[in-house]
């Protein structure tokens, strides 16, 4: 009896170890793809979609030299996003992490990385994994800056560049006292709680890439 | 002299609140006339003639100008009548030449040596440039001339326009308004308190007290030695006033007062009818100068 | 009336005061251009500091365009207090100089007399305005250059540089038409009264008290607010919103229309009825 329950408790870790290790090695699969991309630069497009902020696309130019070094020029005035999906998973990669497989949906592989360092900035990251290696879907949750969700899109692009990133994340109602603004209507309406906090979403379009030779 | 009336007046009233200012006046201006209007401070004569300029509106009454009447919004009456109400007061910060020029086009004036022509006539030509802030009393005064002569007015209005003026500045002002009524054949309206140079310088004259008419008449007439003004003081109102409008006598009654214009000559014949028909009469006093009935009429 | 109203702009190029309204525009324009040439950053990141929290954002906040729509709210208190200075002794100032009895001698009517001075005080409130523009975007493009405009009025707004000088124009009418409001208020009081004082006193007592209570009581009054005139005055940041919402344009616009129209009536009917006794 005792035997019985080491072999299937030994099997069991044993299925677990293969199956984290698994899940690790594919992410570093897909990390081994994100470092092959050459610096390039494309166009852009950006639109934002936050309950609180009125603006029209952004068009403009984008310049990647690497994970943590991303620029942009655009014409006008624009919201970018603060967390950067390269500069994100790339710190969660660079360092020693724990990697589970969740199971599958839709023919993507979930895994979710769990760093080691307690320092990180990153609690978890769940990411969606394509058969091709690539990050269709993740959602980081950080200590103290919220979680956000990406989802990408490729098309055609060398290197498996996403052609398209949405990033919804929670982001805090901005509200400018309506003395200040003289905007005596919005006074005399319902004060909304000042804190609320509501999904917002940027959606970055990437498009005539030339890449470093 | 023309004995067209240029300006009738006809029982016209004001009140500001309770105060009656103007309490039935009734008067006529011919063609022609220098016309004295006399009265104390306070009497009534601005707002007269505030009202024949439409500055005031009357409670009751009529104005004529060359027989038609002012009354409804047609202002073109204007066009015939300059005047110079109270002090003259222009835009301090303009010159003489840039006043007359804001009263010419407003005036709808089209003459383009107009102004120059009426500041000859004042003298005041080589002033012209000048600020009428740093104007004299008597340079103003010659300027407030200068402005009711723009459009050629038949009738002038001139309230008070020796107010201010030293002797000399009176005699000159006294020679400019004959040489207005003489050359240009223009009618004048004089008010002033100054009865001597209302004597000096009017034909006919209406003196007026606390807003109503005493008398009105030819100046010559009402200061020659043989009509004199004859002050009855008496309880018999009634019978006196009978008693004279029987003699055909000019009279005006004030309460107790009746005030007679009567010649020298008849004075005895007069008071002893009064006698013979028992009117009792406490108080007679005989005026001979203007002077002397202005002062009796308004006390 | 084209020459009168002539004459009368005549008057008020002439008289020093018209002055006092321009330097006033061009001194303090320029202190507060200058003031966010140099502290403006500080000031704007702590509008936004909010937003840098969840977003990275590119771009110019500070340029002429901003500095613009800032200024503009100097309309509310400022720009009428210059605007009484000219319009409110138009008829009280020449009653206690004595030239109203002077002018009314002229063959025109008072009413034509009115709306000349009206129309005057109209054209110099619009170039006034047209000047606050120039002053404002001109130097503003010279210190800050141009760019997007960001709108921090429920939520953020950003129009592009490219979409905003359409809007600019119509918020200076719109601005404008607020300022004819208070030239017609101020000239209706001015034909009641025979010193110059009092309808410059008495417009700026009545803008600032209005907006006074029907700020700190504004969910009193919510139901009357729209039909004040002061809460007109800011109405021209409705071209700034993303979807411009015509309707309460169009309302704004036939409330001001109906007190400039008002203010005439009351004025004429009781300039015309006035006994002239200055």
């Amino acid at each position: 009896m005792r035997i019985i329950l080491l072999v299937i408790l030994s099997s069991f870790y044993f299925n677990m170890y293969s199956q984290s290790e698994e899940a690790k090695n594919k992410i570093l699969l897909v990390q081994e793809n994100l470092e092959q991309v050459p610096p390039y630069s494309c166009e852009i497009k950006i639109k934002i979609d936050v309950s609180f902020i009125n603006i029209k696309e952004r068009e403009g130019k984008m310049t990647f030299l690497g994970p943590n070094d991303i620029n942009y020029k655009i014409k006008g005035f624009a919201f970018l996003p603060k967390k950067e999906m390269g500069g994100i998973s790339s710190n969660l990669f660079n360092s020693e992490f724990i990697a589970v497989s969740m199971g599958s949906e839709n023919k993507n592989e979930i895994i979710k990385v769990i760093p080691m360092d307690i320092n990180a900035d990153i609690v978890t990251g769940q990411f969606w994994i394509t058969n091709e290696n690539l990050i269709d879907k993740m959602i980081i949750i950080t200590k103290d800056k919220g979680s956000y969700t990406a989802s990408f899109t490729y098309e055609d692009i060398p290197y498996n560049i996403p052609s398209q990133i949405k990033m919804s994340f929670d982001v805090k109602n901005q509200k400018m006292p309506a003395l200040l603004t003289g905007d005596l209507e919005s006074y005399t309406e319902e004060i909304e709680d000042i804190n609320e906090v509501s999904k917002g979403e940027i959606s970055i379009k990437y498009f005539n890439h030339i890449f470093e030779k | 002299m023309l004995s067209d009336k240029l300006l009738e007046i006809r029982h016209l009233e004001k009140s500001f609140g309770s105060f009656k200012a103007v309490n039935d006046i009734s008067l006529h201006v011919n063609k022609g006339d220098i016309y004295g209007f006399l009265g104390p401070n306070g009497a009534g004569k601005s707002t007269t003639l505030r009202m024949v300029l439409g500055l005031i509106k009357p409670n009751k009454g009529e104005i004529l100008i060359s027989n038609k009447s002012i009354e409804g919004n047609d202002r073109k009456f204007l066009n015939n009548i300059g005047a110079l109400i109270e002090k003259p007061d222009f835009y301090k910060n303009l010159s003489a030449l840039d006043n007359l020029k804001i009263l010419f086009k407003m005036s709808k004036l089209k003459k383009k040596n107009r102004i120059s022509e009426v500041l000859n006539e004042v003298n005041l030509w080589d002033k012209r440039n000048q600020k009428v802030g740093g104007y004299s009393q008597g340079m103003k005064q010659r300027l407030g001339i200068a402005q009711t002569l723009l459009h050629q007015p038949s009738l002038i209005i001139l309230d008070e326009p020796s107010n201010g003026l030293d002797p000399q500045g009176q005699a000159a002002m006294r020679n400019l308004i004959l040489r207005i009524n003489i050359d240009m054949g223009i009618t004048i309206i004089i008010s002033s308190h100054i009865l001597s140079e209302i004597e000096k310088i009017a034909n006919r004259m209406v003196v007026i007290n606390k807003g109503q008419k005493i008398l009105e008449g030819n100046v010559k007439e009402l200061m020659a030695k043989e009509l004199l003004k004859v002050n009855f003081k008496t309880d018999s109102v009634e019978n006196l006033s009978n008693l004279l409008s029987n003699k055909k006598i000019d009279f005006e009654i004030r309460n107790n007062n009746i005030i007679a214009l009567i010649n020298e000559e008849n004075i005895p014949l007069v008071i002893e009818d009064i006698v013979k028909n028992n009117i009792s009469i406490q108080e007679v006093r005989q005026m001979r100068t203007l002077e002397e009935l202005f002062l009796g009429l308004t006390q | 009336m084209i020459q009168l109203t002539i004459i009368e702009l005549f008057k008020i190029i002439k008289r020093p005061r018209t002055y006092i309204g321009f330097l006033a525009i061009f001194l303090t324009v320029g202190a507060m251009q200058l003031a966010m040439y140099f502290e403006g950053e500080e000031l704007i990141a702590l509008a936004i500091q909010n937003l840098e929290n969840d977003f990275r954002l590119e771009g110019k906040i500070i340029n002429t365009n901003l500095m613009t729509y800032i200024l503009l709210n100097s309309l509310i208190i400022h720009i009428p207090i210059l605007i009484c200075l000219v319009t409110g002794d138009s008829l009280a100032g020449e009653a206690s100089s004595g030239t109203l009895r002077l002018i009314l001698q002229r063959p025109y009517s008072r009413t034509q007399i009115y709306l000349s001075k009206a129309l005057s005080g109209y054209i110099y409130t619009t170039s006034l305005i047209i000047f606050l523009a120039l002053m404002t975007y001109v130097l503003g493009y010279f210190l800050f250059g141009t760019g997007d405009l960001i709108v921090l009025r429920r939520g953020v707004t950003v129009i592009s540089s490219n979409d905003v000088v359409w809007r600019f124009l119509l918020a200076f009418c719109s601005g404008t038409l607020s300022m004819f409001v208070v030239a017609s208020l101020s000239m209706m009081i001015s034909s009641f009264v025979n010193n110059a004082i009092g309808p410059i006193v008495g417009t700026i007592a009545i803008i600032i008290g209005l907006n006074i209570i029907f700020t700190l009581g504004a969910p009193l009054f919510k139901d009357i607010i729209p039909y004040i005139f002061t809460s007109h005055f800011v109405k021209w940041q409705y071209f700034f919103d993303f979807n411009i919402e015509l309707d309460k344009i169009k309302l704004s616009v036939f409330v001001q229309l109906a007190y400039v129209f008002i203010f005439n009536i009351i004025g004429i009917i009781h300039f015309n009825r006035k006994d002239i006794l200055s």
